[in-house]
């Protein structure tokens, strides 16, 4: 009985351990779009991995509208990798995006997104990201640009623009 | 920046507004003196007739309203100008306005003598980076493929505002989410930014630094005018190609 309940322990505690593991892993698959290799990302990732924000441009007279919608994602080597919206939003439509990505964030623990673009390193910044208790870790690649997320049963997209979008997700009209 | 600094860029931006009206230094206006009206028969004008005041009237050739725009576009002869290169196939309908960017850069760049001229690949890649060639992406401050704001479009029409040289007329902002509108006042539009970049800069502007005034960037206090630019020089590239 002893040695069954000892056994139960390690294997609770594997499960732990593994989960745990798995919770933490991202996964990167690359894709080939229309005239460009690996110019599609599948990314796989636990979802307090993604930071969201919009920046005020600070533009001059009549562009004071100008935003940038950004998600940082963190990888498993404490880097930052930014994601952002093809277009510069008002201030009211990138809240929104920020508000429906939320939602799907904090209902599901893992999550897919599609990003386009190529991974690339990037060496000349210093910008640093606050993941809260996750750190405040560097940015080290070029940004990529959003094209959906994705659960197990709801996603957000805006790939109204491409003719193609990544393997296994839903392509906007 | 001081007074004086401010003064001298304020001369200079005049002096290339009055440049940009085309050959002389005056609008081209003329008076239209006192007259009669044949109007429909009311309680206000029961003789059917009313007196209109003497005014003026901006000749043909200083505007351009809905009907001129068809014209000049329908008439152009498209085979001797500049057009945009070719963008692959992944962009929807990225390569639906190469026309239209072809003929009113040309039409422009001849009408202001513009030196050095204005690239249609330039105007493509701004076109693309404002909007992803969407007809009008959901904004609701800015309008249309080329994301004209309300403002900008009340300055390309008002008779004494920035742009006076050379104006539209009667274009809503409605118009604005037809290509065939908003692309010619788009252009116009980078046409004076490039002026003013250029007063700003005291010298020829590079197209990053057009793109930039377009996009209210070049000297502002921005940390992210590199983002800014990432989206036009990534159109850019593939063009240029």
């Amino acid at each position: 009985m002893k040695n069954l309940r000892s056994n139960l322990f390690v294997f609770l505690l594997l499960m732990v351990l593994v989960s745990c593991k798995s919770q933490a892993a991202l996964e990167i698959h690359s894709f080939d779009s229309k005239g460009e290799t690996k110019d599609l990302q599948v990314v796989t990732l636990n979802s307090k991995s993604i930071v969201q924000k919009c920046i005020f441009l600070n533009a001059e007279d009549e562009n004071q509208w100008r935003h940038d919608y950004v998600m940082y994602i963190l990888n498993e080597h404490q880097e930052v990798i930014p994601v952002m919206s093809s277009l510069h939003l008002a201030k009211s439509v990138c809240k929104e995006q920020i508000k429906k990505i939320k939602k799907i964030l904090n209902k599901y623990q893992q999550v897919k997104l599609c990003l386009r673009g190529k991974i690339k390193a990037e060496s000349t910044s210093n910008e640093f990201v606050d993941f809260g208790k996750q750190g405040k870790p560097p940015i080290k690649y070029e940004s990529l640009i959003f094209d959906s997320i994705c659960s197990t049963n709801d996603c957000y997209s805006v790939n109204e623009a491409w003719t193609e979008t990544c393997p296994g997700f839903k392509k906007l009209p | 920046m001081t007074i004086f600094n401010f003064i001298n860029c304020y001369n200079y931006l005049e002096k290339i507004a009055l440049i940009m009206a085309k050959k002389s230094s005056t609008l081209r206006k003329t008076k239209v003196r006192e007259h009669a009206r044949r109007v429909k028969p009311s309680q206000k004008n029961p003789s059917g007739i009313t007196i209109v005041d003497e005014h003026s009237r901006r000749l043909l050739g200083t505007y351009l309203d809905e009907k001129e725009i068809y014209k000049i576009a329908n008439g152009y002869i498209l085979k001797n100008i500049p057009k945009p290169s070719v963008l692959d196939s992944k962009f929807k309908g990225g390569n639906d306005y190469d026309d239209l960017i072809a003929i009113w850069t040309n039409y422009f760049n001849e009408l202001f003598s513009i030196e050095p001229k204005l690239e249609p690949n330039v105007i493509k890649a701004l076109i693309g980076s404002e909007s992803d060639f969407r007809l009008d992406p959901k904004n609701p401050i800015a309008i249309g493929i080329a994301q004209i704001t309300k403002e900008t479009l009340k300055i390309v029409q008002d008779p004494n505002g920035e742009v006076k040289g050379f104006i539209f007329n009667n274009i809503s902002q409605k118009d604005l989410k037809n290509p065939s509108i908003a692309i010619p006042v788009a252009i116009r539009w980078i046409a004076y930014k490039k002026a003013r970049a250029e007063a700003k800069l005291g010298r020829t502007a590079t197209h990053e630094e057009i793109i930039l005034e377009y996009k209210g960037l070049l000297k502002s206090g921005s940390n992210y005018k590199k983002n800014a630019l990432e989206r036009y020089r990534d159109f850019y590239e593939k063009l240029k190609k």
